[in-house]
Formats: structure tokens, C-alpha cells, sequence
């Protein structure tokens, strides 16, 4: 049946009239916000070197674990994204969980901060974090969390320092860099960072934004904000959606000499895993990580894919070594409801047991 | 005092007002249209109706737009804005596909009222739509390639001067070849593609040409710095080659994805199973281009484009660099390339600063130790030395005993010497006695045989 041509101009005129009402009542709650709080949790910073801070959670129970946890976060975006919102929060459930949690903030490079190595990194930030905290605590080792690029720097440190270091945990922890399951892996074999590092010193994060959209454009760029002008009518969820929009795009630039060392050496020659990476003058040798290892890994992760994580496994020496399958995605893995009911408590209790 | 911010605010406020009358306005206009349980026979021009309303929606797209654009303008409103902004044109592209889904709709399902007043066929209305409907992809995209570029600073300056050496070397020589003029005319109508085309043709004959010119050794007092704009011309002429095989690689396969798209809405037509809704609809469109991109991006013939893209991207901007810095030297400012030696040189000493104090750290500690280690030493030695103090304080007494001992012994001793003297005289003595006595003896003796005789 052929319809009426005014049910056609009519359903123009409704579905753009409705598309409008939500963008005006969209609009109406976003000037109405109040302040987006990230990283509510409470905290205290205990040591600061130049824009690298290390901050110590307050326990939110009684008993807590005798071994202290550090967690150390990706130089690309910023680490409260483990504690995005009250029932959000990685960070707060493992406190709750009895865990006694420490956590660095690397701030956000300048461009006099643009001759920053990896050694300075591990040898520099990392280490003297996991000094102060073992001072603090006078125990000679302590637990050690690393998310992302933040776990790659873990792992290294823990093969270079494991006197210094209980149990190893990493989270979606490149280390395998030479598979095509994701587009990064993909794209940096011809990506020409020494010309970006020379020419810009420090690699702006909207750069690196613009890479992360385009891994999946339609839906980063068009479809999760129409599918946001459908949730005009529920506050807390154009909240939530602010709030992780803040974290997105709170993108810090990158120290070059970083950069282009963990380009070259990791994602194009792959030396992490050959048991070739070279930092400060010493080969850093996976064999080396003794103590018990807990690798989470995503399932649906599109920017490091399992293929990458997974490997690390069997290329440490521990004895003692898990891994654990999450079934999502690279930052469903931080704050899906999932990611609270399951992974925090499991994370906790392996810790405890090994504490 | 009104800041930029509050301003900012304010525009939105005054929007989103506008858009609410807006709407009280669409709920109210076209009076002359008839509701649609109406018989509207065919005294009504549903064409130009249609063509109206939708020209009046189009106009307050654009009108919102440019309005936001402008509130915004500077503003410091954040993660909102950005969200906001998201949102906005999200709902553009939304909307711009509605428009191809209503038109589409409209001829599939047979309505030839309308449908005449669009196109004469599905597949012309088609065609004539994916050419002219590109929005997303070459904003997002060609932002994408040049967002970088931006944030080098060099976003500002470098189109001026694109434009200057535009209307300087290159539009004069396109103006004079032929067959060109033509081409801009074709790409009005066929969108990027055309302009790509364009480019492709234009640059060998640019580069027999003009491009050779450049490249002539260039002489004389100021030789080097016109060897340095030479060299950025000739950069900016390759960046616009490599940006014109990325957009014109996206562009493809954005064009093959809505071909696919209208394709599939014909077929579900056909078979009598359209999408139930437009959201229906939309889905088909953004997961075939989705998953048309993946593939794109997944291959390493991409891969070594992007890298292309960024590669010439970085150079353009090197060579941007030393020209700028050519021009600053008179100036009493630091430039980038000095700001660089300083930063490496205070990064040296911050690290050897830090490698030092990590030594003393080391060294306190060490000698912390040592301290301790002879604090306990010492310690130890004082507690040995008293004892043995103790036992020599004994060993005293006890020799002090022994010498009164030792003194009587000596007393006993000096008497019974004594004595073994005066013994020893009276011994003496009585020898001496014994000796005379035998003395007398002697003597006595011959007399004694004398007389015994």
C-alpha cells in the first residue's frame, strides 16, 4: 500500500522535530551539569619528582593487605580512569577489597620534558615510587600493578628489579607487538615517529586522539552521540557519558624519546618479548620475572589485542603465573559493571593469597 | 564582569531558547498542509511543499550550526562543549541521511507524487545523493590528516600561504593549460573525486614545469634562504600529492559503502522486507561503512599511506620551521631550535643532578651503616674492655695479696737470712775456733810424740 504524501512530510517533520527535542533537552542538561568529578577517592599525595606524583589511597576498611599495591598507569591518558566515578571505580573496589593502593600520576609533559627515556621512566619515576613505598612500609618487596603501556614498563622493571617486587599484575599489557590483529599494531610499522619525534619533541595527545577515532570512526564520531541524544531523558547517563568524554579526550602529550624508543624498539622491532630491549645499557631478560604473575587480558580488546598480551606468560620464568580472560573490551575493563563484580574481587583475593 | 565563558554560556542560553521556539514553530506552520487523514486529491503541490519544508530545515541546520560555532568561538567551555559539539554533528550527519532515507523511501515504496519531484529513478537519485552527500568523510578524515598541522601552530599561517603561492605560481599556470578550467568544472559537480582528479593530472605538468624552475640553483648573497623556500614549496606540493591520494582513498570507499548500502535497501525492498524504522536504516549505513573502513584500514597498502601522510606532514612542517626561524633570527626572541638545545641541556642536568643525589642517597646510606657498625663496634669493645677491666681489678686484688704475701715471705725470708748469717759468722767463728783449736793441735802434736817417745 502506497502511503498518504502527507504521512511523508509529517514523518519529516516529526522525526526532525524529535531529533531536535532531544538535541534541545541534551542541551538543556549539559548546561545544567554540575562540575564532572573524576578520581573522587580519597587520597594523599607522598612523593613528588618534577611532574610525576605518587599518591597513596586511604583504606576504606580495617584489615588491609600487609603488602602494599602500586599502580602504574599508561603514559597515553590519564589514570583515573581506574577511579571514574563512585560506582565506577577499580581503585575504590579493590580498597574495599582490602587492598592498601598506591598510584602515579605522570601529569602532563612539557615540551622541556620532551628528552624523557624509558630508563628515566622505569629506572627514574617507577623506582623511586617503589622506594618510597617500600621505605614507607620497610618490607623489601611490594605488590606491583601495571595497566596498558603503564604494564609494559612493569614487566620491564620487574625483570630488572625483581628483588624489589612480591607479585606482578598486568592489564591489558602489550608485550607481543608483532601481530595484526589491531590496527596500531598495523599502523606503527609504518608510522615515522623518528620524523615525528625530531620535528615535534613532544607528540601532541590530540595526535594520538585522532589515531585511537579513527580505529573505529563511524561509531566513535557519529553513532555513540546519537545514540546519546536517545538518552535525553536520563540525566545520569549524559553524566556518565561526559565524564568518560573527559577522560577520551584528556589526552597528555608524549615525551618524544620515549615515544620513539617504545615505537622502534617495541611495536616495530619488537625486542620486549626477543629478550632484546636494551635499557640503560642492560638487556632486559623476561626469564628474570620470578615471582607470581597475573596477566588480565580483554577479550574484545581493539587496541592491544590478545595476541599481544597473552604471550607474556610463557615468556617469564614464575612458577606461579594465571591468566585471566576478561570478556570485553579495552576500557569495559575499568568500569563495566562486570569489571566491578568480577575482576576487582578476583584481582584482590590472587593478591591476598600471595601476600 | 562578563568573562568569555559567561558569554559563551549566554549564546547557548539564547539558543537553546531559539530552538525551542522552533520547535512551538513546527508544531504550528504549514497551515496549508493537510493532515494526512485528509483527502488531498491532486489539487495540492506536494513537490514544492516538500522541496519548502525541507529547504526551511535545512536552513536552520546550517543557521544552529553556524550560531553554536560562533557562541563557541571563545569560549572555554570543555569537556561540554566538545560533547556538545559531538552531538551536534552527529545529529547532522543524522539528519543528512535521513534526508537520503526519506527520498529513498519515497521512490522505493512507489510514490510517484513526490518522487518526480526529486529524481526520475532510484539509481539516478542515488548517484546524484552519494556525490553530493560527503559530509562526514571529508570532514572527519582530511581533519584528521591535517589536525596535526594545527597543532604545530602552523594551522593558522600555512593556508594564507598555500593561497599566496597559489595565486603567485600555480592558478596562473593552471588558468594557462589546457583542459583544466574544464576539470574545476567537472569537480564542482563530482565532489572530492573530481578535485583529485584534477591534482592527479595537474602535478606531472607542474612538475615539467614550475616544479623544475624551483628547482633551479638558486645564486647569489641570500642563495641558502631561497634554497630554504624552495625547498618548503616544494614539500607543500608533495603534502598536498599525498593528501589528495588519502582523501581520494577514503572518498572511494565511502562512495563504494553507499553504493552497497542503496543496493541492500533496494534489494530489501524488492524482497518486501525494508527496515521497519530509520534507526533500522541508519545501523545498515554506519556498520557497512564501519566494516568497509576496517578492511581499508587493515591493509598494509593504508597503513604505508598514513605513514606517507604523516611523513610529509612532519617535513612540511621541519621546513616550515626553518624558514619561520630564518625570519625570527632579527628578532630579540628565542627561537624553537634554541629552546631545544636548552631543554637538552637542562636535561642533562637534571639527570646527572638526580644521578648525583641518587649516589649521595647511596653513600648517606653507606656511611649510615658504617657509622652504626662502629657505634656497635665501639660499643662491644667498651663492654669487653670493662670486663676485662673487672677481671684485672680482680687479678689486682688478688695480686694485692700476694704481695703483702710476698712481703711477710720476704720479711721471713730476710730473717732467716739474717739468721743464716749470723750462723754463717758463727759458723765463721767457730771455724775460725776450730782452725786455731787444730792450729794448736798441730803444735801440740811433736811435742805430745816427743814426749810419747
Amino acid at each position: 500500500m502506497k502511503n498518504h504524501p502527507t504521512e511523508n512530510i509529517e514523518q519529516l517533520f516529526k522525526e526532525a522535530a524529535e531529533t531536535n527535542r532531544k538535541l534541545v533537552k541534551s542541551m538543556e542538561i549539559l548546561m545544567n551539569l554540575p562540575d564532572i568529578d573524576v578520581g573522587t577517592t580519597p587520597k594523599e599525595l607522598v612523593y613528588q619528582e618534577d611532574k610525576m606524583k605518587l599518591f597513596h589511597y586511604k583504606p576504606l576498611v580495617d584489615e588491609l593487605c600487609p603488602v602494599p599495591l602500586l599502580i602504574t598507569y599508561a603514559l597515553v591518558n590519564r589514570q583515573y580512569m581506574m577511579d571514574l566515578q563512585p560506582d565506577r571505580s577499580l581503585i575504590r573496589n579493590l580498597l574495599e577489597h582490602g587492598q592498601d593502593v598506591y598510584i602515579i600520576d605522570w601529569g602532563y609533559p612539557k615540551p622541556g620534558d620532551r628528552y624523557l627515556t624509558m630508563d628515566d621512566y622505569i629506572n627514574g619515576y617507577i623506582d623511586n615510587a617503589i622506594d618510597t613505598i617500600r621505605q614507607k612500609s620497610k618490607l623489601d618487596k611490594i605488590n606491583l600493578l601495571g595497566v596498558c603501556q603503564g604494564g609494559t614498563f612493569s614487566v620491564i622493571y620487574s625483570a630488572l628489579h625483581p628483588e624489589k617486587i612480591r607479585n606482578l599484575v598486568t592489564m591489558v599489557t602489550p608485550i607481543d607487538f608483532d601481530t595484526e590483529d589491531g590496527l596500531l599494531n598495523i599502523w606503527a610499522k609504518d608510522l615515522p615517529i623518528d620524523n615525528i619525534v625530531d620535528t615535534l619533541g613532544i607528540v601532541p595527545g590530540d595526535m594520538l586522539n585522532i589515531g585511537f577515532l579513527m580505529l573505529k570512526p563511524l561509531q566513535l564520531s557519529i553513532d555513540k552521540y546519537v545514540t546519546l541524544t536517545d538518552a535525553y531523558e536520563r540525566k545520569e547517563i549524559i553524566e556518565n557519558f561526559v565524564r568518560m568524554e573527559k577522560w577520551i579526550f584528556d589526552s597528555p602529550d608524549q615525551a618524544g624519546e620515549t615515544m620513539r624508543q617504545f615505537v622502534n624498539d617495541l611495536y616495530k622491532n619488537n625486542l620486549l618479548i626477543k629478550n632484546k630491549l636494551v635499557i640503560d645499557g642492560k638487556s632486559i631478560n623476561l626469564k628474570k620475572i620470578n615471582m607470581p604473575l597475573l596477566n588480565i587480558y580483554a577479550e574484545q580488546d581493539h587496541l592491544v589485542p590478545p595476541s599481544s598480551t597473552k604471550p607474556l606468560n610463557d615468556a617469564v620464568s614464575s612458577k606461579d603465573k594465571t591468566l585471566f580472560a576478561f570478556p570485553g573490551g579495552h576500557i569495559g575493563i575499568y568500569v563495566s559493571s562486570r569489571s566491578q563484580t568480577e575482576l576487582a574481587p578476583a584481582i584482590s583475593e590472587w593478591l591476598s593469597q600471595r601476600s | 564582569m562578563a568573562t568569555d565563558e559567561n558569554l559563551g554560556m549566554d549564546a547557548l542560553k539564547a539558543w537553546s531558547e531559539y530552538q525551542k521556539t522552533w520547535l512551538r514553530f513546527m508544531g504550528t506552520s504549514f497551515p496549508g498542509v493537510p493532515k494526512a487523514t485528509e483527502d488531498a486529491g491532486d489539487k495540492y503541490d506536494w513537490t514544492s511543499q516538500w522541496r519548502a519544508t525541507g529547504e526551511v530545515y535545512d536552513r536552520w541546520l546550517k543557521m544552529s550550526q553556524e550560531m553554536i560555532q560562533q557562541s563557541w568561538k571563545e569560549s572555554t567551555w570543555g569537556t561540554d562543549r566538545q560533547t556538545f559539539e559531538g552531538m551536534l554533528g552527529a545529529t547532522h550527519i543524522y539528519n543528512k541521511l535521513y534526508e537520503f532515507w526519506t527520498g529513498a523511501t519515497q521512490i522505493l515504496s512507489g510514490d510517484s507524487s513526490i518522487a518526480k519531484g526529486i529524481q526520475k529513478s532510484y539509481k539516478e537519485y542515488c548517484d546524484a545523493w552519494i556525490k553530493n552527500s560527503n559530509d562526514f568523510f571529508n570532514t572527519f578524515f582530511m581533519a584528521s590528516g591535517v589536525e596535526p598541522m594545527k597543532r604545530m601552530g602552523v594551522g593558522m599561517d600555512l593556508p594564507k600561504m598555500y593561497a599566496d603561492l597559489l595565486v603567485s605560481f600555480i592558478v596562473p599556470w593552471m588558468e594557462a593549460t589546457q583542459g583544466v578550467p574544464e576539470k574545476s568544472i567537472e569537480a564542482l559537480r563530482k565532489g572530492p573525486q573530481g578535485y583529485a582528479d584534477i591534482y592527479r593530472s595537474w602535478l606531472p605538468a607542474y612538475e615539467q614545469t614550475w616544479g623544475k624552475i624551483l628547482k633551479i640553483p638558486p645564486m647569489g648573497v641570500k642563495r641558502q634562504s631561497i634554497e630554504r623556500l624552495q625547498r618548503l614549496i616544494e614539500t607543500m606540493i608533495e603534502h598536498g600529492k599525498v593528501l589528495t591520494e588519502y582523501s581520494g582513498t577514503i572518498y572511494r570507499v565511502s562512495e563504494e559503502s553507499m553504493q552497497k548500502v542503496t543496493l541492500k535497501l533496494g534489494e530489501m525492498y524488492t524482497q518486501g522486507q525494508p527496515p521497519k524504522t530509520y534507526r533500522e536504516f541508519y545501523s545498515l549505513w554506519w556498520i557497512t561503512n564501519e566494516d568497509a573502513l576496517y578492511q581499508l584500514f587493515k591493509t598494509p597498502e593504508f597503513s604505508r599511506l598514513l605513514g606517507r601522510v604523516v611523513d610529509v606532514t612532519m617535513r612540511l612542517q621541519q621546513r616550515y620551521n626553518i624558514v619561520m626561524e630564518e625570519f625570527l633570527k632579527a628578532l630579540p626572541i628565542p627561537t624553537r631550535s634554541e629552546m631545544d638545545d636548552l631543554y637538552k641541556t637542562l636535561y642533562l642536568m637534571n639527570k646527572e643532578v638526580k644521578n648525583s643525589s641518587k649516589r649521595m642517597k647511596g653513600l648517606d646510606e653507606k656511611l649510615r651503616t658504617t657509622e652504626e657498625t662502629l657505634i656497635k663496634k665501639v660499643i662491644e669493645l667498651e663492654e669487653k674492655l670493662a670486663v676485662t677491666e673487672t677481671i684485672m681489678e680482680k687479678q689486682l686484688n688478688e695480686m694485692k695479696g700476694l704481695g703483702e704475701k710476698l712481703t711477710k715471705t720476704e720479711a721471713t725470708l730476710v730473717t732467716q737470712v739474717k739468721k743464716e748469717e749470723k750462723l754463717a759468722v758463727k759458723e765463721k767463728t767457730i771455724q775460725k775456733q776450730l782452725n786455731e783449736m787444730e792450729k794448736k793441735l798441730g803444735a801440740m802434736e811433736p811435742k805430745v810424740e816427743k814426749e810419747a817417745l
